[in-house]
């Protein structure tokens, strides 16, 4: 069930994460380093889910931006295709925890905006971003913008964005962290169709035991600062999944699984906190 | 500034009961009032004490041919000229010292507190100081205009700049945004709408320091023109030009705004705007 190395070949793998470790300078970069991520490895293959879980604050989006490319400077290596990620690599897509939309930009614009830097035609442009608006469900917000729009609509919004640019790997970051409960079961369940559809390969974050269960294939259970991987659990709930699922025995089992590994590792980020 | 969400939506305002004066009417009709108003002071003022101070409308009236057949349109075109080079130099200046300092982070720290107090100091106080070194004619208008446009730009453009969201250029990079495009399509059109009030700000400001400079020490232009006849005790004619530099405002404001809405840079309703002026 746990293993902290991966056994699969490493040609096969979409993102490979080889013993990645990274440290913060806290006080404007004039204090000690605090590391936030320490020997990290991974690898997820094509078209898999994997969710990353920890206590809050545990370096998850730190990975995550490293794989993005938005963090160059870290040991270790993120490799897409072979090649060590420091720049954003034109095969990752992003979805950000917070509001990240455009909000001088309409539906459209927003959804268009990385055809249109990457030269991609008007025409061309306007029809692939309308296919997508239409994916995601907002086939009748296509012109209105971010202000206009709930929080759980931007978030399509930056979901349609991301996936217009058909990245082979979708990257989450805690994407429906500022949502309702209810709202956050249907994105997930609209998630996993749109996944089903496009066979993206997806490394999501998230803090929600449940969520990481409903949506993926193998989840991830990280320790406190520095973080490193504690466990990963293999999800063997059939697919195609919809939100009916947390109904099922395997499912509460998993969950009770997941927060077993992670009950002392929320304790010890609680109390390094508290500590200040 | 806060208005319903129902009053910015058109739609509703065409479902409100026929019998609603619409807002042009209410306008026109304030207007009118005003006019009424005036002409009922200047007649209670004639009876009580002068006419002077509140001439009747037609004395007013009659006012403009005497304006027009002056030099005015000499003072007209200075007063032009100054705005124009004092907004441009102010507004310039303050455009490029408050992206400087707004992509500082350490300068800023230094210098925005400085340009907060030095900000609320009225111009005009300067105003000896620029007439010591730039003497009496143009130069020292152009100067004082460019000093009162240039703080609610710079403060305006810092803030601006301060509020471009990192989470912004992060998603424009993932999606492939050079630095050159994250310029173009995420700085510009994220600081737009802070720039926008500030230059809004800075050009009234500028109007009002260079008719204030006028009317200290000038040779001509229409703030000279105003205490000109203010010191020839021609009062018609000094309330004429006032109400010449009320519209040029009003329209100007008005402009202004009009090309806000159009660019999207201001979301104010046409209603609120009036209701401004």
């Amino acid at each position: 069930m746990s293993t902290m190395t991966d056994h699969r070949t490493h040609t096969t793998g979409a993102l490979v994460v080889d013993n990645v470790s990274k440290s913060f300078r806290g006080d404007g970069g004039l204090g000690e380093p605090v590391p936030a991520l320490g020997n990290v490895s991974l690898q997820v293959d094509h078209g898999e889910f994997v969710s990353l879980i920890g206590p809050s604050g545990c370096g998850k989006s730190t990975l995550i931006n490293i794989a993005a490319g938005l963090v160059g400077d870290y040991d270790g290596a993120v490799r897409i295709h072979g090649d060590r990620v420091t720049t954003p690599h034109p095969g990752i897509g992003m979805v950000f925890q917070e509001e990240s939309t455009f909000p001088w930009l309409t539906t459209q614009q927003n959804v268009e905006f990385g055809l249109r830097m990457s030269g991609v035609s008007a025409k061309e442009r306007r029809d692939q971003a309308r296919d997508m608006i239409e994916l995601v469900g907002l086939g009748n917000a296509a012109e209105r913008y971010p202000a206009k729009l709930s929080g759980g609509m931007r978030q399509r919004v930056a979901l349609a964005r991301a996936l217009v640019m058909e990245p082979e790997i979708l990257l989450m970051d805690e994407p429906f962290a500022a949502l309702d409960e209810q709202t956050r079961m249907v994105l997930g369940e609209e998630l996993l169709r749109i996944q089903s559809k496009l066979q993206q390969t997806v490394v999501f974050v998230t803090h929600n035991l449940g969520e990481a269960v409903q949506l993926s294939d193998r989840v991830v259970a990280m320790t406190a600062r520095p973080a490193t991987i504690k466990a990963i659990v293999e999800v063997d709930l059939p697919r195609p999944r919809d939100s009916s699922i947390v109904s099922s025995p395997r499912y509460g089992e998993l969950v009770a699984e997941l927060w077993s590994l992670l009950r002392d590792e929320a304790i010890a980020a609680l109390g390094e906190r508290e500590r200040g | 500034m806060t208005v319903p969400a129902a009053a910015l939506d058109p739609g509703t305002r065409s479902n409100r009961p026929a019998r609603a004066p619409s807002l042009s009417r209410v306008r026109l009709a304030g207007v009118l009032g005003v006019l009424v108003l005036w002409e009922a002071a200047a007649t209670l003022f004639a009876r009580l004490a002068t006419a002077d101070f509140f001439p009747h409308l037609w004395t007013l009236a009659a006012a403009y041919g005497e304006v027009f057949s002056s030099r005015f349109a000499t003072d007209v075109a200075l007063t032009g000229y100054e705005l124009f080079w004092g907004l441009l130099f102010g507004i310039g200046s303050g455009l490029l010292l408050g992206l400087a300092l707004g992509l500082n982070h350490f300068a800023r720290e230094i210098v925005e507190p400085l340009l907060v107090y030095l900000g609320t100091v009225p111009k005009i106080v300067l105003y000896p100081v620029l007439l010591l070194f730039l003497t009496v004619g143009v130069e020292s208008k152009i100067a004082m205009a460019a000093l009162s446009t240039f703080f609610p730009v710079v403060l305006h453009t810092i803030t601006a700049a301060t509020e471009v969201r990192p989470l912004w250029l992060s998603a424009a990079r993932v999606l492939r945004a050079s630095a050159l495009q994250r310029l173009r399509y995420v700085y510009l059109p994220a600081m737009a709408p802070s720039v926008y009030s500030g230059i809004r700000l800075g050009i009234a400001a500028g109007i009002i320091g260079t008719l204030m400079a006028e009317t200290k020490a000038a040779q001509g232009g229409v703030g000279y023109r105003v205490i000109y006849y203010y010191s020839q005790y021609d009062i018609p004619e000094m309330y004429a030009v006032l109400i010449l530099v009320f519209v040029f405002s009003i329209a100007l404001a008005s402009v202004l705004g009009w090309i806000g809405r159009r660019l999207r840079l201001s979301d104010s309703d046409p209603a609120e705007e009036g209701a401004l002026l």
